[in-house]
């Protein structure tokens, strides 16, 4: 196996460690760099690139972006970096057409399988990564059917949360209840709003006064 | 990953070394806004006042961001109504990383090539620090919390949500306003509007 790869990473150590360990590997015989999406659809021009690295979070264009137009023009596997443990991302990064993610901190030990694994034409999902896909096709299907649906997003402790929440305590008075700390609490909240994409903590209580309590 | 790096040849060791400084220095300018973050939602942001001026503190500001910018050929314009007499009491520290963020963003939100343009005037007793560019221009979904804490784009660009919050949080303390905006030509813009308070 001989591989042509475009490495797309504007974190310069990053983009050199990992260039320098892909050159190492056996059956690679070229890898190109670029900082971001737009340098590197350039060389994906001008280059016979047999598969793409791709870091989530790029200046300028942007990550999703450049892997939609890679995927929307070539044939081409894009294999993604990102150092997102949030699996929130999974779902946009498949819509994308990308073919699997690694995250960066488990990146050097991994890569090398999932570069042939992407070559032989399948994919590279982790345990995780698939349990998110799984969950968000899960979550179409009684999104469709149930508008409050979107609750079932939230994890065991974002629910206790925004029960709390509702019941309206603030965050110190939560912290307490449920003997956590007042910035886990914090941040529980902000990604619950995300989740449930609201904007702030009254009409996040008003989805579970409305649809919640009935589930 | 360290280990990788420390396999390097000689050969390579200047560019090695310039990727691992680049990098610390971004790292260095996440803990740095986040500390300030931090201090600042802990006790208020302190402010030194003191006389200062504008055009010195804005060259300076565009002295650090330019290699970040060139490294993607975006190029800074620097556009100010008159050379001297642009003083006025601040915190200059603050001040210029009020700059030096809002022209990061641009860079970061800019596609390669592109022109971002630091304006500076005087207008009807105040000193505006106009922030633009020719690019796509800001969200519309996110131009509403686009100065809170944590607001992101969403889309695969980067940034956490804290450099634009750390610029508002220091125009507040100014007694000044900042606002943001798309303009007519579709480009980003972000407008400080500070009060005069001449030293």
């Amino acid at each position: 196996m001989t591989m042509h790869l475009l490495l797309i990473e504007d974190d310069q150590a990053y983009q050199l460690a990992m260039a320098t360990h892909l050159r190492q590997l056996a059956g690679v015989n070229e890898v190109w760099v670029a900082e971001d999406g737009e340098m590197g659809l350039e060389l994906l021009g001008s280059k016979p690139v047999d598969l793409v690295l791709l870091d989530l979070m790029l200046p300028g264009l942007g990550g999703l972006a450049t892997c939609r137009r890679i995927t929307a023009n070539t044939a081409l596997p894009v294999l993604i970096l990102t150092s997102h443990e949030d699996t929130g991302w999974v779902r946009q990064i498949w819509d994308a057409g990308a073919r699997g993610y690694l995250h960066k901190e488990r990146a050097l030990a991994q890569v090398e399988l999932a570069l042939a694994s992407l070559m032989i034409g399948a994919s590279w999902w982790d345990q995780k990564a698939t349990a998110a896909l799984q969950r968000s096709v899960t979550y179409q299907a009684v999104a469709a059917s149930n508008q409050g649906g979107h609750l079932n997003g939230l994890t065991q402790r974002e629910r206790e949360v925004l029960v709390c929440l509702a019941a309206g305590n603030n965050n110190r008075l939560i912290a307490e209840k449920l003997g956590i700390g007042e910035g886990t609490v914090r941040s529980h909240v902000h990604v619950l709003l995300q989740k449930l994409q609201v904007s702030n903590r009254t009409q996040a209580a008003l989805i579970w006064l409305t649809k919640g309590a009935r589930q | 990953m360290l280990g990788t790096l420390a396999s390097l040849s000689l050969l390579e060791g200047n560019a090695a070394v310039e990727a691992i400084r680049s990098s610390q220095q971004r790292c260095l300018r996440l803990i740095d806004d986040l500390l300030q973050v931090f201090r600042a939602e802990q006790e208020g942001l302190q402010i030194d006042l003191q006389p200062c001026d504008l055009l010195a503190i804005a060259q300076e500001a565009l002295r650090t961001v330019e290699p970040i910018a060139a490294q993607r050929q975006i190029s800074l314009v620097l556009r100010q109504e008159r050379c001297r007499g642009m003083e006025l009491l601040a915190d200059p520290s603050l001040l210029q990383r009020l700059i030096e963020n809002l022209l990061l963003n641009a860079v970061h939100h800019n596609l390669r090539g592109q022109r971002v343009w630091l304006q500076l005037s005087r207008q009807e007793g105040e000193w505006w620090i106009d922030v633009h560019d020719g690019g796509e221009g800001f969200p519309p979904e996110l131009l509403p919390r686009l100065f809170q804490r944590f607001a992101q784009s969403g889309n695969g660009t980067p940034g956490a949500g804290l450099g634009l919050y750390l610029c508002r949080l220091i125009t507040e303390a100014h007694r000044g306003i900042i606002t943001a905006s798309n303009t007519a030509g579709g480009g980003a813009r972000v407008l400080v509007e500070l009060p005069q308070r001449e030293p």
